[in-house]
């Protein structure tokens, strides 16, 4: 037996929280992005080419910075040639998953103002893997507030477009949705967004009225330009679950 | 692995300008040593060339001394590869054994503190790691002067199981009189080094050993150890993997172990008993058939 909070609490102590929005953070995936501009150059990039379809509203629990340990965890429970390390690494995934939702669903909901989400889905993987894809068992079977919500509603398409780019066609619904449904989307890693806007795109297509993207963490290179200044402030920025990205926005707005 | 691909995995990690960090990255995303040696400078290409060069050559002899001198290498393509250790970031591409893995090392603690110990911490170190012996739990420290030392001799006099994770070559004792308990633990109980044979003890090495300790075991226990020691940095490195800490209550004489006692995955202790209990809910909820509920 293993407590969501138990097993969410010590992140605490090494997670990097996203930097609320303002100069130098992307309005979309909350990254870093030149201080002069409102969206990193990808973030820019997919609002040219495609004006509608993608998500409302993308929130992630934290940074997940390169050789730091949540990009270790995000990369390891899938691939790890160990098992055992793939399954309890997920496990401890599923809390901080279970953790954020349980206490900030509702800010999510609240952001794109959806009573709540009817259908929870995730990102298809870009590897084919035998006994599907271990966040199909995170979010379908272990997290408490995902469980029964949960649909494989996405598959890869049949376009062969390239992993990470973002195109219509990449994914595919496997049915059509009626009533005009709010869906979260979950995906382990933000990177581009490549895969995460395309699975909009194609929930969108579906009939989806609302698709709000829930990443764990938010792929970072420090190396990258204009992330060092970002890092070193979100790292002085304490991780806590008391509060999400959304609420500290909200703050900042009222202030 | 077969003995090839150590032969030039060991070549690879020894040339000039490699970063072992990539290796290890290059080696998990591909899952053989060629390929990973393929993709990368400055190792492309010459590896696998079909006439052997020097390097490789010169690796094969020295895994053979090696294995003779009961000396393995195993990387993280290797199933013997410390599932513990494969979780956190921190983790080297190759560990250099000595002595018998154990699975019982998957719950085991690391026992740490400071060389300079006083002798109401070398009594505390001896006291802990008995009692965690005696438990069958196995003890993990540094092999360090001091409370490291204290730690290993007491789980072995207990009868217990003790690992070292050495801040030098495999192949070498720091400090040097340690060097008869070091073939005593290879000799019942399990030596580990991440560092080529040979290699001196270094400013860095000591840091890098104490991540890999603190990979290799489930939690830490902290005996004494004052600001700038090896031990303190230990907490910290345990906690940026998620791993838990337990502090000796007498620690809470220092500024910094009482900020660190507020944090998460931090608890006090006072015995041995309250770490074993501890680490049994540790070992519960990091079980890989673990339940989840919220609380």
């Amino acid at each position: 037996m293993a407590t969501v909070v138990d097993l969410s609490e010590p992140y605490r102590n090494h997670l990097i929280p996203v930097l609320p929005p303002g100069r130098g953070v992307c309005a979309v995936c909350w990254s870093a992005a030149h201080p002069d501009f409102r969206l990193c150059y990808k973030c820019n990039a997919a609002r040219n080419d495609f004006r509608q379809g993608l998500a409302d509203i993308v929130v992630p629990i934290a940074l997940a910075v390169k050789r730091e340990q949540l990009a270790h965890e995000l990369w390891h429970y899938k691939y790890d040639v160990d098992p055992s390390v793939r399954t309890r690494l997920g496990n401890r995934l599923a809390a901080v998953l279970w953790r954020f939702l349980g206490q900030h669903e509702k800010h999510i909901a609240d952001a794109i103002g959806v009573p709540e989400f009817e259908i929870v889905a995730t990102v298809p993987g870009t590897r084919e893997r035998e006994g599907g894809h271990p966040l199909e068992r995170i979010v379908g079977e272990i997290v408490g507030p995902t469980k029964d919500r949960y649909e494989p509603l996405l598959t890869l398409g049949q376009g062969g477009v390239p992993a990470h780019t973002l195109a219509h066609g990449r994914y595919r619904a496997t049915r059509a949705l009626r009533g005009d449904p709010a869906v979260l989307l979950v995906d382990d890693t933000w990177t581009s967004g490549g895969n995460a806007q395309s699975a909009a795109l194609a929930l969108r297509a579906a009939g989806a009225a609302n698709v709000a993207v829930l990443v764990i963490g938010r792929h970072f290179d420090r190396a990258f330009r204009d992330c060092e200044t970002y890092y070193q402030q979100a790292k002085s920025a304490r991780f806590t679950w008391d509060s999400c990205c959304l609420e500290l926005a909200a703050r900042d707005d009222a202030s | 692995m077969t003995s090839e691909e150590q032969a030039a995995l060991l070549a690879w990690l020894r040339r000039p300008k490699v970063v072992w960090s990539t290796v290890t990255e290059q080696l998990e995303q591909t899952g053989s040593v060629q390929e990973a040696a393929a993709g990368t400078q400055p190792a492309q290409g010459t590896l696998f060339d079909t006439a052997p060069t020097d390097d490789l050559d010169q690796a094969e002899v020295d895994l053979e001394r090696w294995e003779r001198a009961g000396i393995r290498m195993v990387s993280v393509l290797d199933r013997e590869y410390p599932s513990n250790l494969r979780m956190i970031h921190q983790r080297p591409p190759v560990l250099f054994l000595r002595g018998a893995a154990d699975e019982h090392d998957a719950v085991s603690v690391a026992v740490v503190g400071t060389r300079q110990a006083t002798p109401e911490g070398l009594q505390q170190a001896a006291g802990l790691a008995a009692g965690l012996a005696e438990r069958g739990v196995p003890v993990i420290s540094g092999l360090a002067a001091g409370i490291d030392a204290a730690a290993h001799m007491s789980a072995l006099s207990a009868g217990g199981r003790t690992v070292a994770v050495i801040g030098t070559g495999i192949d070498r004792a720091y400090p040097a009189q340690n060097a008869a308990l070091q073939e005593e633990i290879a000799r019942k109980g399990l030596v580990i080094s991440q560092f080529l044979p040979g290699s001196p003890p270094t400013k860095t090495s000591f840091p890098m050993r104490n991540a890999v300790m603190s990979g290799y075991a489930l939690a830490t226990v902290v005996i004494e150890a004052a600001y700038q020691s090896g031990a303190r940095m230990q907490a910290r490195l345990a906690l940026q993997h998620g791993r838990h800490v337990f502090l000796m209550r007498s620690l809470l004489q220092h500024d910094w172990a009482r900020g660190y006692a507020e944090r998460p995955g931090v608890t006090v202790v006072d015995n041995a008993s309250q770490v074993f209990n501890g680490l049994q809910r540790l070992a519960a909820e990091s079980a890989e058939s673990a339940d989840l509920v919220w609380a």
